[in-house]
């Protein structure tokens, strides 16, 4: 059983629903075909790209959010929590008796993807790589970098990384040794801190460093950005998207992102246990390893025949369209970031609640919250189901909208719209699976 | 449940079959309407910088240089 598995021990119950679930999958797609027939007629100029970025005036609330003190107040105190969490990792212990597994794979890897897609970047300032950098003295105003980082490499060592922590999360390869957590944090902190002293703490951060990468695509969703003055402004949700430069290895990552949750649900549904229920140790490790990138390599395949499609209609190959629209992925992966985890994120986010007061199960009691139950009730099963599917069918909405404001952006009229023929195909087959996943969990 | 539920990805299956093999059919017998979207060749086709006949990667985006 993965981490994900222990710690998602208490969820189930009954769907009580007035139609079969079939019906939603093919009302999900419809719903899709409606909203691309609305684009095609209503949404006639582009609304994101190419649009100016809104300004800042400084104002109280401007200065308290710039504020240099109250900023790193907040590192340091971040920083510190990034110890604890480390330390309590190490400790050889169930998932759920120390606060390290909770905070990791609960309230960070899933919370924060849902804080940045609302609230911007929070990520740039709570990362304690950042923080370690920029104590350290690796940032680039304070010493020139031992080498540029090749621009070849892109976000390559990012979606590597990711690949790493999503393995780690899903195939669990360290299942029967407890604490193994506390080693990959350790390592993943001195890769990050090697790479910031050669290449320069913003280069790594802006291509390398996994987290910042990943949740930097949820960032570009929210309606809250900075100017370049470091005032906060707002913009139309999604539009950030638009402004996401083409680097190597950007689609890459966004690929990860989706098929690694695609696989999360898939490994739960009575389909993955009829096949892989019988094995245990590395035979379950290599199945769970080949079942993950299996499934990335197949929506990676989905969207690379999308994009030959619409690159025989363009005269570009696949490649070309294939990164132009990268970005038209993004809010579906969040949507399968919200309909996979935001239950396991309220339900069993609460065990972090109790662990707080004793991070590393020594009984101690520091905020009176050890004793506190996880409370089942706070969703029922048929909350989660509806949320699933608007949260799957928004996304592939979203997706669908970018898509076609930059078709019309850089395509003649009567080609742009041919382009989305096979992309919005494929989004169907993608949220008719996402939902037949989930609702086979 | 999805062994049960196989036969509900037929059709989303079909429609993107149609829909890929489409454009692909009509390329190959030259029906393809419309002719491709004009590109300048000294722009990067992955982020519109100018490139030059030298550059094997974009300096901007830093893909292989594609006119």
């Amino acid at each position: 059983m993965t981490v994900f598995g222990i710690l998602a021990h208490g969820l189930g119950g009954r769907v009580d629903l007035p139609v079969p679930r079939w019906m939603f999958v093919f009302g999900a797609g419809t719903a899709l075909v409606v909203s691309f027939v609305a684009l095609a007629s209503l949404w006639r100029e582009p609304r994101f790209e190419g649009r100016p970025e809104r300004r800042g005036h400084a104002s109280a609330l401007q200065r308290i959010l710039t504020n240099r003190a109250l900023e790193w107040t907040v590192r340091m105190l971040s920083l510190g929590s990034f110890v604890v969490v480390t330390i309590a990792s190490f400790l050889p212990l169930s998932p759920t008796e120390t606060i390290g597994p909770v905070v990791v794979f609960i309230w960070f890897w899933v919370g924060l993807a849902f804080a940045q897609a609302f609230l911007g970047n929070l990520w740039g300032t709570l990362s304690p790589f950042d923080t370690l950098g920029r104590l350290l003295g690796f940032d680039e105003s304070e010493r020139v970098p031992t080498r540029a980082y090749p621009k070849a490499w892109g976000t390559w060592p990012a979606a590597i990384l990711l690949f790493g922590f999503v393995w780690l999360e899903l195939a669990d390869p360290f299942a029967d040794r407890p604490g193994t957590l506390g080693y990959a944090i350790a390592g993943y902190t001195l890769i990050t801190l090697g790479g910031m002293a050669v290449y320069g703490r913003r280069a790594w951060v802006e291509h390398a460093e996994a987290f910042a990468v990943y949740l930097g695509l949820f960032t570009r969703m929210a309606r809250l950005t900075r100017d370049p003055d470091g005032f906060v402004v707002g913009r139309p949700p999604l539009s950030g998207l638009a402004r996401l430069e083409p680097k190597p290895g950007r689609l890459a990552l966004i690929l990860v992102a989706l098929g690694s949750t695609t696989f999360d649900g898939f490994s739960r549904s009575s389909l993955w246990s009829d096949w892989t229920g019988a094995l245990a140790g590395l035979p379950e490790t290599l199945a769970e390893t080949a079942g993950l990138l299996g499934t990335i390599l197949l929506v990676a395949g989905l969207y690379a025949l999308a994009m030959l499609a619409a690159g025989q209609i363009t005269g570009e190959g696949w490649h070309v369209p294939a990164v132009r629209f990268a970005h038209s992925l993004v809010p579906i992966a969040f949507a399968y970031v919200v309909a996979h985890y935001f239950s396991f994120l309220l339900i069993e986010g609460q065990i972090g609640i109790a662990r707080l007061s004793d991070p590393f199960d020594r009984g101690w009691n520091l905020f009176g919250t050890a004793d506190r139950l996880v409370n089942l009730t706070l969703l029922s099963a048929t909350t989660i189901w509806y949320a699933q599917v608007v949260a799957i069918v928004a996304g592939h909405i979203g997706g669908v909208i970018l898509a076609h404001d930059r078709a019309i952006a850089i395509y003649p009229p009567g080609v742009a719209l041919r382009t989305q023929y096979a992309l919005l195909a494929v989004m169907i087959v993608f949220t008719a699976t996402g939902l037949l996943i989930l609702s086979g969990g | 449940m999805l062994a049960h539920q196989g036969e509900e990805l037929l059709i989303p299956a079909l429609i993107v079959a149609l829909v890929l093999i489409g454009p692909m059919i009509r390329q190959r017998f030259g029906r393809s309407g419309e002719p491709p979207a004009g590109r300048d060749p000294g722009v990067c086709a992955y982020c519109g910088a100018t490139v030059t006949g030298e550059d094997e990667r974009c300096p901007a985006c830093g893909f292989r240089v594609r006119r």
